[in-house]
């Protein structure tokens, strides 16, 4: 009975309660487009610095992260890859070889980071087959090259022409070696682009002289959203550190990038923060509306306390018609959200005036992010706006059941 | 045996700098089963003795016990439990809850006992009968007249059974034909179930149908006559 009251009581103001209900149901319905262009972004964010820079996991040696310097490297590395590949849990692995050369054109020469890279197995981290502006990725031949964008441009080279690569290998001597070009990318990252070259693993190896050596042994775990602290990243690094034994370094991602980790850590507090703003403006809309209502009502609400009615009992039946006003407001509002996340995830929403990629920590991004729709956010948002909706409701409860019986009797309805 | 006992009741009010003496000591006994019309001119204090009598108000000073129990000692909590189990209220402007059917209206305060859903509908229906509104159970307060609206308010305070009704100028909004079935109504209900009633009234209709008439002048009982019954 106090329920359907509580229900009917709503309806005497039936445009007030309408109003209010769609401020609630608009602001649900912006939170749920919100939270799915963030997770959208998240996503994004997480590919791109996670999956295709860092990997879940990184294996190295222990002096390498600090140091970098060239003879740290991982040994044994195609047995070591082959146990790794083995082992449960492991999507994908890579080795990664890095190193800085001379590179000459017929016109020019620049210093450039080389990465020696599986051209196949790396194609499954980054889609570089993509990320071509000109050419082809690498094919896994021998003396094969892919500049960054920007270093083909500085080098005035052509596809098909050869640079040559002038560095000291590990053990002192002067190595050099003559490359094809045979494409050009935009690899995502602004200074991969100005001075990145891309060449088989193979190839590397034998310029710097470290033969079956890595620097990097770069995992996928299954998480598909890697988070700080992972279960299931720290289980893969678990059973790494059975595989490739004590002598090497094995460090998660947010130990790699902690700026990322940083990064990807606020975006949730700050989609928490947003939303509690938004609710909490839209409360205000409720705790105006429940105030009206209750000061309207001074003398039923007295007859009801006069009748024997405790306060308590009032207190609910205003609780009551809040929750009922913002489950009403839930309705619309995910209805409304949901539109509003299909043309997300649809459409996806343009970062930029200009159609450019945007740039966030050196990182490029394309300037269309698709949303990603989460059921358990949609659940947190309708509770929180509920949560918010009741407890806006609080202060004009408990005036409800303060009146006293005798004084509000006398109140003009 | 007296169901409510008054004792040197005194209720003064602040108005700003004065003090308003509403009741200036009232000694009263009122017997289960009466029918007493508290008369007096606006301002002689009878709807505050009404309120305190219904707990709805508390002393300056004196005693009041109603069914037996001492209200003067009583938390709020426990005068509203008072209220709830043993009296029922009829108000001048019938105060009905809008959003409530007469039924809905008249099981109200078996809702609030805990009473089930079947039992308390069947109660609400058999006391609607009881008043004359059998076939408008449904209807809600605005679709009622003044007088229907009323016995809705007769039907909820007596619905419950409870040791004493209490009604502020019950008939004050009534025209003169409605008020007089509303008497008359209240007067079979004191008969036939043996209920006791007491009003606060201008209403010479209603001191000609009391069989106890209280006047109150300037808070103090003036005269207290009984009728030969």
């Amino acid at each position: 009975m106090l329920i359907a009251m509580a229900w009917r009581n709503l309806w005497r103001h039936g445009r007030r309660t309408f109003i209010t209900a769609s401020a609630l149901a608009v602001s649900l319905a912006f939170v749920m487009a919100m939270l799915c262009f963030m997770d959208g972004m998240f996503r994004k964010m997480s590919e791109i610095m996670v999956d295709q820079a860092t990997g879940h996991l990184q294996i190295a040696h222990p002096n390498y992260a600090r140091a970098r310097t060239l003879a740290d490297t991982v040994p044994d590395l195609e047995q070591r890859l082959q146990t790794i590949l083995a082992q449960p849990g492991t999507r994908a692995a890579t080795p990664r070889m890095y190193g800085f050369a001379l590179l000459g054109s017929e016109e020019e020469t620049q210093g450039v980071q080389l990465q020696g890279v599986d051209p196949q197995r790396e194609g499954i981290f980054i889609p570089f087959q993509d990320r071509m502006v000109e050419g082809r990725w690498l094919s896994g031949q021998p003396r094969e090259i892919v500049l960054g964008e920007g270093l083909s441009r500085k080098l005035r080279v052509k596809l098909g022409e050869e640079v040559v690569a002038v560095t000291q290998a590990s053990d002192g001597s002067l190595g050099n070696e003559l490359y094809e070009v045979v494409g050009v990318l935009s690899s995502g990252s602004a200074m991969m682009d100005k001075s990145g070259a891309w060449l088989a693993l193979g190839d590397l190896q034998e310029l710097l002289v470290l033969p079956d050596q890595a620097h990097e042994l770069v995992l996928l775990s299954t998480s598909l959203e890697p988070r700080q602290g992972d279960p299931v990243v720290l289980a893969l690094a678990e059973a790494s550190r059975a595989s490739v034994g004590e002598e090497l370094a094995i460090r998660p991602w947010w130990e790699v990038s902690p700026a990322t980790a940083t990064m990807m850590g606020t975006s949730d507090s700050t989609a928490w923060i947003s939303m509690v703003i938004i609710f909490a403006v839209a409360g205000l809309g409720v705790l105006n509306t429940m105030l009206m209502s209750v000061f309207e009502r001074t003398r039923e609400l007295g007859v009801m306390g006069a009748l024997g009615t405790r306060p308590a009992r009032l207190v609910r039946l205003v609780l009551w018609e809040s929750l009922l006003l913002g489950l009403l407001a839930s309705g619309g509002g995910v209805v409304l959200g949901l539109f509003l996340d299909w043309l997300l995830i649809t459409y996806g929403l343009n970062m930029t005036a200009d159609g450019e990629r945007m740039s966030s920590m050196g990182v490029l991004f394309d300037p269309i992010v698709y949303g990603v729709v989460k059921v358990d956010r949609i659940i947190t948002s309708v509770a929180l706006m509920l949560v918010i909706a009741v407890l806006a409701a609080i202060w004009p409860a408990v005036r409800a059941a303060r009146l006293r019986p005798v004084e509000s009797m006398r109140v003009d309805a | 045996m007296s169901i409510v006992s008054v004792r040197n009741l005194r209720r003064e009010y602040t108005q700003g700098a004065f003090t308003v003496h509403a009741l200036r000591g009232v000694d009263l006994d009122i017997a289960a089963g009466e029918f007493t019309a508290l008369m007096g001119p606006s301002g002689s204090g009878k709807t505050t003795l009404l309120n305190l009598i219904g707990g709805l108000d508390e002393p300056t000073a004196g005693e009041i016990t109603v069914d037996g129990q001492d209200l003067s000692r009583m938390k709020a909590g426990d005068r509203s439990e008072l209220r709830l189990r043993r009296l029922g209220f009829v108000f001048q402007s019938y105060n009905l809850i809008p959003v409530l059917s007469a039924v809905e209206n008249t099981e109200f305060v078996l809702m609030l006992r805990g009473e089930s859903a079947a039992n308390r509908r069947q109660r609400a229906m058999e006391t609607l009968a009881a008043v004359g509104l059998k076939g408008m159970e449904h209807r809600r307060p605005s679709e009622l007249s003044g007088g229907q609206q009323q016995r809705v308010a007769v039907a909820r305070a007596i619905a419950g059974e409870p040791a004493l009704v209490l009604a502020d100028e019950p008939t004050a909004n009534l025209d003169s034909t409605t008020g007089h079935e509303l008497i008359e109504l209240m007067q079979r209900l004191n008969r036939e179930r043996g209920l006791t009633f007491v009003f606060a009234t201008h209403d010479p209709k209603v001191m000609e149908a009391a069989r106890r008439v209280v006047r109150l002048e300037d808070g103090q009982i003036a005269s207290d006559e009984r009728k030969g019954s």
